[in-house]
């Protein structure tokens, strides 16, 4: 998809019709918008995405407020947004119209069109207009193409895991998959709950009956884990909000930086010490064998040894040869054997101590099977020695950490700013009621994970009923098959759930190479909470520009990805990537000099057309003399006021030349006026 | 009960994604439409085998 045009009409500050038309040159394939804060780069992003979605960003104020003021003023009733886009080589013009009838306090009718507009410009209606547009560019992957990089931290932050999973999971095009299993899963219960009903399987019906409290029960305990994990959720924010005012406050943001790095680091060892202790119990499940089967292969290799030693094993005489001597009545030797006489007998008892190929073969297997064993039990406790050992050096560091932060927060509470002390007993009281829910939390998802088990032990066990009802038989048929058919389906979204994880990974460590000037190194953290470490194993600090570039690889790597996903690789279960225009609001946020010119060169290359909306301090001089180049159509958000300039500095833009002023006053109107620079 | 062939599961398995990828990109709720064609897709796969 390549956005074409987008016009505004009355929609917030843009008062009547307004047009950008973005490039379409893939040498150039950048347009820049610029604007200084409140002039209106937030909305424009939002347009499109209320124009496509009918929704904005989640930080994007007064949401409802879709009509412009004066627009209002002069009793006008409708507002709209219309894109225009090429899309598999088509022409598509889809507009998002809101009007309101009946003066003030009704509710606005909101409705979408979409066309397609043939050579000749004839528009052909499309019927499900809603639904054309997500094919386009799903609504779940959207909010990644048209981001907001004042937000970033959404991602960077301490509390961002969920938002990051569930930006994979968008990426990845779970939902037909998720919706899938969440269906077989249904079926199951449904097929189950008609067994209860059946005359004469009075047995059947009882487990019908146990299954059915069970499901349940699973469903009051997941219903209790969403609302424990909304509360976390609650507080994870309001923690990272007086967070934040610490990092910012004179006199304490220096400890609370140590603070943030202090406990990024925690982090990082708990990641690592999971991961250890899962990987004992791996460890413990797939190489204890030769350990415990130690006397066993020693008895074993001593037995054959014995046997060998005594002449039967290998044994002297082969089975075949001793039968063939017999059949022929002739000895080695020439002498002739009679059958039952003295010599026959000789020979053929030589058949006792005989073994054949099958038999060598299946002792020589034998012996090189605990030969391995036995090898294998040398590097047994070294293995295990070594993991346990890592184990406690990262409890122990665990610890230290700990007893750091804690210092670190006794410091802050003790500073004689008040306010400071404040904020941190509050942030510690929040801190207290969060660990007290994570801990509820546990047992409810522990009380979940029983409650499944119970379920699928209770179902085998009614499976092995013996049921004289054909209905039952049939029910209890279906049954398995929705049940094994979800399981199948669930093995799959995990594995490419970590494969995504993985290569997403990788592409952010590829872009943090060429863009970082140290060496970083990216990591996902197993619940896909996001590592930014130095090449010595130290975290980074939140509040550096490096985590500003680290979300921004994440966005870039996501539109990676999604193009890499395509029909084929993701086969039937999940829904291709998309190849979609990056809109960016303020893409370099917090970035320092030398990291937004090293971060411009890199932005035109993260799609094949991007749309940057910038202010003077992010497309500072800097910044443009890198993006030049690249600018295929350039525009400037100028706001229009009705009063007088007054104390107010004249404001400013010199582009291509000229001098652009971005704000003008005394004028007819309060507005945002899109002008282009030729 | 017996396992089903995974042959014919990933047969069956491809149709029921086959709809849920037809109602993907639906805005409205069509849930309970959507779940009865996928209990009407596992009928017919049970009727199909023997003894189901």
């Amino acid at each position: 998809m390549k956005l074409i045009k987008v016009k505004l009409f009355n929609f917030r500050q843009f008062y009547g019709s307004q047009t950008i038309v973005f490039s379409q040159d893939p040498k150039k394939n950048v347009t820049l918008v610029h604007a200084e804060n409140g002039v209106g780069k937030t909305t424009l992003l939002n347009a499109i995405r209320w124009c496509f979605y009918g929704e904005v960003t989640s930080k994007f104020e007064a949401k409802d407020q879709i009509m412009n003021f004066e627009a209002v003023a002069e009793n006008s009733s409708l507002a709209s947004v219309e894109v225009t886009f090429e899309h598999e080589g088509k022409t598509y013009i889809v507009e998002r119209h809101f009007s309101v009838r009946n003066g003030n306090g009704s509710r606005p009718d909101i409705s979408l069109t979409a066309h397609e507009a043939d050579r000749h410009g004839q528009l052909r209606q499309i019927d499900t207009p809603d639904t054309f547009v997500s094919s386009v560019v799903p609504r779940a992957m959207a909010k990644y193409f048209f981001f907001d990089g004042e937000h970033a931290e959404t991602f960077s932050s301490e509390t961002n895991a969920r938002a990051v999973g569930q930006a994979v999971r968008d990426m990845l095009g779970c939902n037909v998959i998720e919706a899938a299993i969440e269906d077989l899963d249904y079926a199951a219960k449904q097929y189950g709950a008609q067994l209860a009903d059946i005359p004469g399987e009075a047995q059947l019906s009882e487990f019908a009956a146990r299954i059915k409290d069970l499901e349940d029960k699973l469903q009051r305990a997941q219903d209790n884990a969403a609302g424990k994990t909304a509360e976390k959720e609650r507080l994870d924010d309001q923690i990272q909000e007086i967070t934040d005012q610490l990092r910012d406050a004179e006199g304490a943001k220096h400890i609370q930086r140590a603070r943030d790095d202090k406990e990024r680091s925690l982090r990082s060892v708990q990641d690592r010490l999971r991961t250890a202790e899962q990987n004992v119990v791996k460890w413990v499940g797939t190489k204890t064998l030769p350990l415990v089967s130690r006397k066993l292969a020693v008895e074993t290799l001593s037995f054959i040894d014995e046997e060998s030693l005594k002449g039967r094993i290998p044994s002297p005489y082969n089975e075949e040869f001793v039968q063939g001597l017999l059949k022929a009545e002739v000895c080695i030797c020439g002498h002739e054997l009679k059958p039952a006489t003295t010599e026959w007998k000789s020979v053929a008892d030589l058949l006792r101590k005989a073994s054949n190929s099958e038999l060598m073969g299946r002792v020589v297997r034998a012996r090189t099977r605990i030969g391995v064993l036995k090898e294998l039990r040398e590097d047994v406790p070294t293995v295990l020695e070594n993991e346990q050992r890592k184990i406690g050096s990262l409890v122990a560091e665990q610890k230290d950490l700990e007893k750091e932060i804690g210092e670190l927060g006794n410091q802050l509470k003790g500073l004689p700013l008040s306010e400071i002390a404040e904020r941190e007993r509050a942030r510690e009281q929040l801190s207290a009621k969060r660990d007290a829910v994570i801990g509820g939390l546990g047992g409810v998802l522990l009380a979940v994970r029983q409650c499944e088990r119970a379920i699928r032990d209770t179902r085998a066990e009614q499976d092995k009923i013996t049921v004289k009802s054909e209905r039952a038989k049939k029910l209890l048929g279906r049954r398995e098959i929705a049940q094994q058919g979800g399981d199948i389906l669930r093995s799959i979204l995990i594995q490419h759930q970590e494969d995504a994880k993985i290569t997403i990974e990788k592409l952010i460590n590829n872009i943090l190479e060429k863009t970082a000037r140290r060496n970083y190194k990216f990591r996902f953290q197993n619940n896909f909470g996001m590592d930014l470490t130095y090449a010595d194993g130290h975290a980074v600090p939140k509040s550096e520009g490096e985590n500003q570039l680290m979300s921004l690889a994440f966005i870039a790597a996501l539109v990676q990805f999604s193009l890499s996903r395509t029909e084929e690789a993701g086969g039937p279960f999940f829904i291709p990537g998309t190849i979609a225009p990056l809109v960016l609001d303020s893409p370099f946020g917090k970035l320092d000099q030398k990291y937004k010119s090293d971060t411009a060169h890199f932005v035109p290359k993260m799609a094949s057309q991007v749309v940057l909306l910038l202010s003077s301090s992010q497309g500072d001089d800097a910044v443009m003399d890198v993006l030049k180049p690249f600018v295929g159509a350039e525009y400037v958000l100028v706001s229009e006021n009705r009063g007088p300039r007054g104390e107010k500095t004249e404001d400013e833009l010199v582009l291509r030349g000229k001098k652009i002023p971005t704000s003008l006053f005394n004028q007819p109107k309060n507005l945002t006026c899109i002008v282009e620079v030729k | 009960m017996e396992k089903q062939n995974p042959k014919q599961l990933e047969e069956l398995l491809r149709q029921v994604l086959q709809i849920e990828r037809a109602y993907a990109f639906e805005l409205k709720n069509v849930k309970a439409e959507r779940r009865g064609r996928i209990l009407e897709l596992v009928e017919q796969f049970a009727s199909k085998r023997p003894n189901q």
